[in-house]
Parts: C-alpha cells; structure tokens; sequence
C-alpha cells in the first residue's frame, strides 16, 4: 500500500494477466477433454491451475509487489495448510473406496 | 502514506516497532488475513469434497453433467471483472476517481451477471434432478457438494458486488481513499482466484 | 490526543477523535470501544458462564460420585433432567456436552484468550488501543449471541445438545438419535457459527495490532512472552477455525436437507433404517479436530505465556531461555496444525496416517518439553516471593507437567487403543485445557486485578481460594487418571451396572467430593473479586514492580493507556536483577543511559 506513486502501470497490463488466464483456461479445458491418463491429466490441470492462482496473486492481488513477507504468510497460510489437510485426510477416504469395492 | 509520514523516525529495521513490518498498514495485513481465513473455508469445503470423491468410485463425470462452453462462458466472465478491477485500481492510484468510480460499477454489474449465469446454471441442473440428496448421474454426494461449494461461492460474489456497490458511491462522492480501493480489488480478485479453484478442481477433473 | 504529531502508526483516525470526548455511560462501559473495556466485558462474561459450566460439572459428579441417590430437590429445578429425583441418562449427555462446550469455548476461550488478549495486548506493547476497534466491540457483541445461543439451547424442545464437545456425527446428525440431536444440536452449531465468527474478528485485531501498532522500541524480540503466545495463538485460531464453519455447514444441511455428508449407508437408529447413504463420519472427525487440537493450543499458550511473565516479577530475575521459549512457542504452534489425527487412532483410520500422527505428536512433546523446562529453569535460583499470582503460576508448572506426562502415553498409537475414551482422556485434558488455563487465569486475575481495578485483591481469601483450587483440582484429576487405566469408560451415565467398574465405586465418591470442594472453594474467589472491587487497598502503578509496559501506566490505565506521548521501548521485557534508583529492575520504558540493557 506504500507505492501510491512508485509505478504508472499503463492499462494494457490487466489484459495482459486476463489474456493470459484465458489462455490457461481453454488450454485446461482442451486437456480435459483430451482423455489422457488419469494420473497425468490431473498432474497437468493442477499445474495450470497452479499457474493461473499464480497470475492473480501475482499480478492481480499485487503480491509480486508487496512484501515477501506478505507472500510467504499467503502461501503459507493457505496453500500449504489447505495442502497439509487434504494430504492427511486422503488415505482414509481411499480406504473406505478400498473396504466398500472389495468383494 | 504513513510510511513517508513517519519517514523521520524510521529505523534501518521495520520489526523495530513505531513502524510497520512488511511495509503494510494494520489495514491490509488484517485483509490478508482475513482472506487466509475466508481461503481456509473453502480449503474445508473443498478437501471434504476431494475426499468424497474419493472415497466412492461413482463419481459423476462433469462433462456429462455441466455444459462447459456455458461454464468458460461463467469463468470468462468473472476473469473480465478481474480486469476491470484492476483498472479501478489503477485509477484510483491516478486519482482518477471517476473512471475508477465507473470501472468499480462495471466490475460490480460482471460480477451481478456472473450471478446470474450462476444462477441460471443451478436452475438446469435442478432442473435435470439434481437435488441437495439425489441426483441422477452418480454418487448422492456430487448434488450435496456441488450447491454447497458453488452456493458459497455465489454468496462470496454476491457480498462482493455488495462491497462494490458502497465502494463505487464512495468514490464518486470523492470520500475513498487509493488504499481503500486497492482492499476491495484484493477480495474481489480473491474471490477470482477461488473460482479457478473451485473450476478446475470441481468442474474439470 | 487527536491533536498531537503521532504519525508514526495512526491510521484509526475518527475513533479516537470521537473519544476525546466525554463519552455517555453506554459508549463507556457498553458499546465501547477501549480494548480495556471489551476485555473486561469478555472476562465477566466469560466468568459468568464459567459459573453454568461449574453447575453443570457438580451434576455430573453428583450422578457419578452418588449413582443411586435421590435427589428431589434436583427434580424441581429440573423437571425434565431429573424424574422423581434420579438423572436420566439423556440429560446427562446433554450436560457433559455442554459442560466441555461452554468451559472450552465460552469460559477458556473468553476469558483467556479474548479477556485477557485484549486487555493486555494493546498495553504490553505499548499501542493506544487495537488496530480496529470498532471491530473489536462487533467481536464482543457477536460473541455474546452466541454464548446467549447456547445457554439458551437448554429450553428447546429436546434440550440441549447430547453428542459430546466434539459433535460426532452419526450420534449429532440424526435426530432420533438422541433428544438433544433433535433441536439443541442445531442451537449448537448455529451458536458455534457466531461464535467462530466473533473468535475470527478478535484474532484479525490481535494479529494486525501485534504486527503494526507496536511503540517505537518494541521490536518483536523485546516482546514479552504473553504477547508472543497470543500473537501465535491468534494465528493458530485463523488457520484452524474456518474447517469447523464448513464442517457446521455441512453438518446443519445433513441434519435439514437429507444430505449425507457424514452419515454412512446403511445406518439403523431406533428400529428406523435411515435413507442417507454414502456419507463418512471420519469426515467430520478430521475436520473437527484439524480445528480441535490447535484449538487446545490457542488455549493453552497464553496460559502459558501468563505464566511466563508473572513468574519473573516474583523471581526478581529474567524468564530462562527467553528466545528458546519463543522459538518453542512459533514451533508448537506450527506442529499443531499437523497432529489433529491423535484424536482418531480407534476410528478406523489408515494406520500409515496413524503412524505419522503418532510420530508428529510425540515431535510435539519436544518444543513443550523445552518450554516447561524453561519456565522449570526460571525459578532457579531466584528470590521467590510467594505472593498468590506466583503460587497460581506454579500450578501452571505443575499440571503442564502432568497432564504432558499423560499426553506422552495417549500420543503412542498403541498405548492410546487401550487408553482412548477412558477417564486416563479426561484426566489428561482436564490437566492440560482445564487446569493449566484455569491456574492461569486465576494467576493472570490476580496479577492484572490492580491494573484492571485499581485495587488490590485479599492475600488471605488468595491463599486460601489457591489451597481450595490446586489441592482437590490436582487430586481430581489425577486419580482418573487411574480410573482409566482400570478400565472406565468416559461419557458413561453410571458404573454401577458392571462389574469390573463397580470397585472404582469409592474413587468416584472420593473425586466427586474433591470436586465439591473444588467448586465450593471459588466462592472466596468471587468474594474477593467483588469485595476487593469496592474495600480492596488503593493499588499503585506498578504494585508488583514488574517490568512489562502496563506497569508503567496508571491503575487503571486511562483510556488512550499511556498519555498523550509517544513513547519508546529501550529494552526487552526480563529485566529484573539489576541495580536501579527503584529497585532490583528497570522497565521497558527506562533508556539505557540510566540502566544498562542485559538484553
Ligand atoms: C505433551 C503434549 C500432548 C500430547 C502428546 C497430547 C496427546 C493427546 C492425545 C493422543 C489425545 C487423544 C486421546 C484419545 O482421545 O484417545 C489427547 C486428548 C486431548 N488433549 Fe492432549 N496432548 C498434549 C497436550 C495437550 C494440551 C497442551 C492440551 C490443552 C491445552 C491438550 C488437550 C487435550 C484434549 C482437550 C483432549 C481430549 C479431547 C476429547 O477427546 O474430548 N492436550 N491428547
Ligand atoms: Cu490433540
């Protein structure tokens, strides 16, 4: 909030990170319907995802441009714990697949 | 702003107190926050989701279910508010309140039609059977989740055009601040960013 | 104050402004701004509920210590609980789960952490108030719908709640499950709503306001522990608390919409074959202790952060290990957010998750351990003075001991299959969430009585009220701990119907009638509190001479806390033990010119 004056962003930018997010989508969206490999189609579409969270972080929400401190409590704070809760949480749910599929 | 104020006393270290770490007022590290905490709901929502699915090998496939040009339709739609939000911003740190008044109702009229699109979506689905407890492609819970998930979201929006709206007045009355926008640009691209969560995690794979 | 050059962090601008004034009675002490105020408004609310769950805990100890007595009385104050005078077994449940609900949320949650946080965070760091204070009042006045929520839950149809703190589904989803499922549950959850929402608007402020409105000086390794243990706490509560709102959602939509979230297939309850189909209760066990167990941890550092700073100014020498400790704080609160699973060893849960939560939790014990010795550490070799917030301090010690001792056995899978939902739990957390943060505040509410009241409180009625509260509190809870390992099984109604447990017949009695003393003996507590409010002797500034910032500042502070001047920190919060022209220690405040800084 301190660079009030620092930049003069010329208003390209934001069409930029859009076209950019667009690209993404259809991009996904094309992999989605490409029937790869389940493993592999997941790996790529969370990539992608990935990249477009970055993008509006990045560029949107400005976090290129704010403290690294502020970026770290962010990917800290919300993507390694969501993370950390689906990772711990995971291996049951198989389970249950497993105990309910099992003849 | 309170930075240049208090330039005078500013110590080498931030962390020093009298200053701000992180070169942000209590304002936007308590946004910052608060979206950490708003994030984790949907972290909630979405993990019990993942692990729902998980958990039963009938899981919908969602191009059978959604149709997904009107969904890139939804998703183009709220990424175009995400850019004019941006302007906004930009305007606002020009001091150009009335194009940033103006690019703040835009955004707050994509966000009302992105709403709409929603809103028409869940018609379809309820329409085809799709219920809180049944539906009819596959495992009970993909109904349960999918209204749950995509209805917090919608309310997400709706706040957020609610918070747009006062802002827009605000700022044509000239009683807005470049940070205050800046605020209203972080949670409504936060509510952005979820969506690419909830559209690629629920819808696409 | 509006009109001096403070430019340094004042972006609360109209606030302040307004409060220049003389404000009305209801702006002062109700709809008030004054982070002091809020803290005593959450404090004596927080007390007051703490007098429903005391209630509530003698009935439970009256059932269990006396099974088969009767008790007419009981029956007309509770037609419904108690039929011709014998507890029925639907209300006992309903009882424990609001006991453990109201005393970990609405008396350890407020008093501790919002009371106590934000009375003493502002001051401690030398700000003017909390960053935002409007929404601190808003986080006040949320929280008491919900604690008025909940107490009210009692006259629904159905009564209260009945399915434990922990709100396991099937037995909280499913209304024919149990009375209390049926409307009280809901009460619950919606109560619980408000409540997060409320906890979340007042850890925002702590975090925001320990980040940015720190007095000049006051860098982060100057602050004292107290303020580092709310600082993480508040952080734990923002990470933590937003899965228990998605798991209450989903929970509530189970209960009114027919989803089934957390309700297996194929459920029987009551003869009725239930439709919902699909769900998984392991679900809601994640999801509720992913916020559980850093909810114990946002409990339990700032009772132990209290004790860190009230042990020095009777010790007259600086806490042991000072950056240890907080580095211990930043690791335990972090380890936390990881050993949520301890909770569900029996549940059916994959034994390679299990294996990992037993290995994360017994790394947990670790940073603890080192914190315990630390503070062990800052009682050797000092001039103790055993004043009545030092003895409540050491009781912190003591049953951080204990109870972590019995968290060492629970934290082993293997050990825990035997032990889990056994009196060895209860005896266990009641140690640690029960005793420690009940020591805690009653230390904290000796200590900070003076500065919040401008009184002292009565040594004599202290003494006894600590002899009254740590002798039975200790002797209760250890001897379940016992009762567990024999076998007894917690939340059961009565032990009278087998055999194994009906030898533990005499240590129920002996543990209920602890407890009645237990309770009894808080009565010279709230004696004292009220007596001392009007007779107590004047209390100066800084009648402890301890070394943290609120002790610089009049008893009771006035309202903008330290005068119309900036001002600036010179040194950490520990320095006791120096040769000074007041004493044996130099506050905060006391530049280094004048007292040499030892850190
Ligand atoms: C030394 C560190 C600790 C370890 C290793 C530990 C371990 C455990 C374990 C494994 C359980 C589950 C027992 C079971 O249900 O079978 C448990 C329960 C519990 N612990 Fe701890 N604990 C520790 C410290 C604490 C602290 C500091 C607190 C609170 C301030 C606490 C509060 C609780 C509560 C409330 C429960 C029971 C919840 C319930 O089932 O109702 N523990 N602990
Ligand atoms: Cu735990």
């Amino acid at each position: 909030m301190s660079h009030a004056s620092r930049d003069t962003v010329s208003s390209a930018k934001p069409w930029i990170t859009t076209g950019a997010l667009l690209l993404l989508t259809f991009l996904m969206l094309a992999l989605a319907n490409a029937s790869l490999p389940r493993a592999l189609e997941i790996m790529a579409l969370t990539m992608l995802m990935l990249m477009q969270v970055a993008l509006i972080a990045g560029n949107s929400m400005r976090l290129r441009h704010a403290h690294p401190g502020i970026l770290w409590t962010f990917v800290g704070g919300l993507l390694v714990t969501s993370v950390l809760l689906y990772v711990l949480i995971a291996p049951d749910a198989m389970r249950i697949r497993e105990m309910v599929t099992r003849p | 702003m309170s930075l240049q104020a208090s330039a005078a006393v500013q110590q080498a270290n931030r962390w020093d107190g009298g200053v701000c770490p992180f070169g942000a007022g209590w304002r936007t590290v308590m946004l910052w926050w608060f979206i950490i905490s708003d994030g984790l709901l949907f972290a909630g929502f979405l993990a019990a989701y993942g692990y729902a699915r998980l958990s039963v090998s009938n899981w919908p496939d969602a191009s059978q279910v959604f149709s997904l040009p009107f969904l890139t339709a939804m998703t183009v739609v709220l990424l175009a508010s995400g850019a004019t939000m941006t302007l906004a911003v930009e305007a606002a740190r020009r001091e150009e309140w009335s194009t940033c008044s103006t690019f703040i109702l835009v955004t707050g009229l994509i966000g009302l039609a992105f709403l709409g699109l929603q809103a028409w979506e869940w018609r379809h689905l309820i329409a085809d059977g799709a219920r809180m407890n049944t539906n009819p492609w596959g495992a009970v819970a993909f109904g349960a989740y999918f209204f749950v998930i995509t209805g917090f979201h919608g309310l997400h929006v709706f706040t957020g055009t609610v918070v747009l709206a006062t802002a827009a007045r605000r700022v044509w009355a000239r009683r807005a601040t470049a940070v205050g926008v800046e605020m209203v640009g972080l949670y409504w691209h936060f509510v952005e960013m979820v969506w690419v969560f909830i559209f690629t995690l629920f819808y696409l794979l | 104050m509006a009109q001096t050059t403070e430019q340094t962090t004042d972006m609360r601008h109209g606030s302040d402004a307004e409060h220049a004034h003389e404000p009305g009675f209801i702006r002062k002490y109700v709809f008030s701004f004054d982070h002091k105020v809020i803290g005593i408004q959450y404090i004596i609310t927080g007390l007051l509920m703490a007098l429903v769950g005391a209630t509530l805990a003698m009935l439970i100890r009256l059932q269990l210590g006396w099974p088969d007595r009767v008790w007419p009385l009981l029956s007309q104050i509770f037609p419904k609980g108690y039929v011709s005078g014998v507890m029925t077994p639907e209300f006992y449940l309903a009882v424990v789960t609001m006991h453990g609900t109201i005393m970990v949320f609405f008396f350890m949650s407020y008093v501790l952490v919002s009371g106590f946080g934000n009375y003493l965070v502002p001051l401690q760091i030398g700000a003017r108030d909390m960053a935002f204070p409007f929404l601190n009042m808003l986080s006040f006045w949320v929280g008491s719908i919900s604690a008025l929520l909940m107490i009210s839950s009692f006259f629904v149809e159905g009564g209260a709640a009945a399915a434990g703190w922990t709100a396991y589904p099937p037995l909280s989803a499913v209304a024919s499950a149990v009375p209390g499922s049926r409307n009280g549950q809901t009460v619950w959850l919606v109560s619980m709503a408000f409540f997060i929402a409320s906890f979340t608007l007042s850890g925002l402020n702590i975090v925001a306001t320990v980040f940015s409105e720190r007095a000049r000086g006051m860098s982060m390794w100057r602050m004292p522990l107290t303020v580092w243990s709310y600082f993480i706490a508040s952080i734990l509560g923002l990470l933590a608390f937003p899965a228990l709102t998605a798991a209450a959602v989903m929970l509530i939509l189970d209960r009114h919409t027919g989803t089934s979230f957390f309700i297996p297939i194929g459920l029987v309850v009551a003869g009725q074959h239930l439709s919902h189909t699909g769900g998984s209760p392991l679900l809601w066990q994640h999801l509720f202790w992913f916020l559980g167990h850093p909810e114990v941890y946002v409990l339990i550092l700032p009772a132990l952060g209290i004790a860190c700073d009230v042990i020095p100014a009777f010790t007259r020498k600086p806490v042991f290990g000072y950056k240890l400790s907080v580095w211990c704080l930043i690791a335990v609160g972090a380890l936390s957010m990881v050993v949520w699973g301890h909770h569900m060893f029996v549940s059916g849960m994959s034994p390679f998750t299990g294996e990992y939560f037993s290995v994360a939790t017994l790394t947990i014990t670790l940073p603890m351990t080192v914190f315990g010795v630390n503070m062990l550490a800052s009682l050797w070799g000092g001039s103790i003075r055993l004043r009545v917030p030092m003895m409540f301090a050491c009781a912190v010690l003591a049953l951080f001991g204990s109870g972590g001792l019995g968290g060492l056995y629970l934290g082993n899978a293997t050990a825990d299959m035997q032990l889990t939902d056994t009196y060895f739990v209860v005896g266990h957390f009641h140690m640690m969430i029960g005793g420690v943060t009940l020591m805690a505040t009653f230390g904290g509410l000796y200590y900070w009585y003076p500065k919040m009241f401008g009184r002292m409180m009565n040594e004599k009625l202290g003494t006894a009220h600590f002899w009254l509260t740590f002798t039975p509190f200790f002797v209760i809870f250890f001897m379940q701990h016992f009762l567990g390992i024999q076998g007894a099984p917690r939340r059961y109604y009565a032990f009278t119907a087998y055999d194994f447990l009906r030898e533990t017949r005499l240590q129920n009695t002996i543990i209920s009638s602890a407890a009645m003393v237990l309770i009894s003996g808080q009565l010279l507590f709230l004696i004292n509190f009220i007596w001392s409010l009007f007779k107590g002797r004047k209390a100066a500034d800084n009648p402890w001479e301890a070394t943290t910032l609120e002790w610089t500042t009049s008893s009771p502070p006035p309202h903008d806390n330290f005068g119309p001047h900036p001002l600036t920190v010179h040194r950490w919060a520990y320095e006791y033990g120096v040769p000074s022209d007041v004493g044996d220690y130099a506050d905060q405040r006391v530049p280094k010119e004048r007292v040499a800084v030892t850190a």
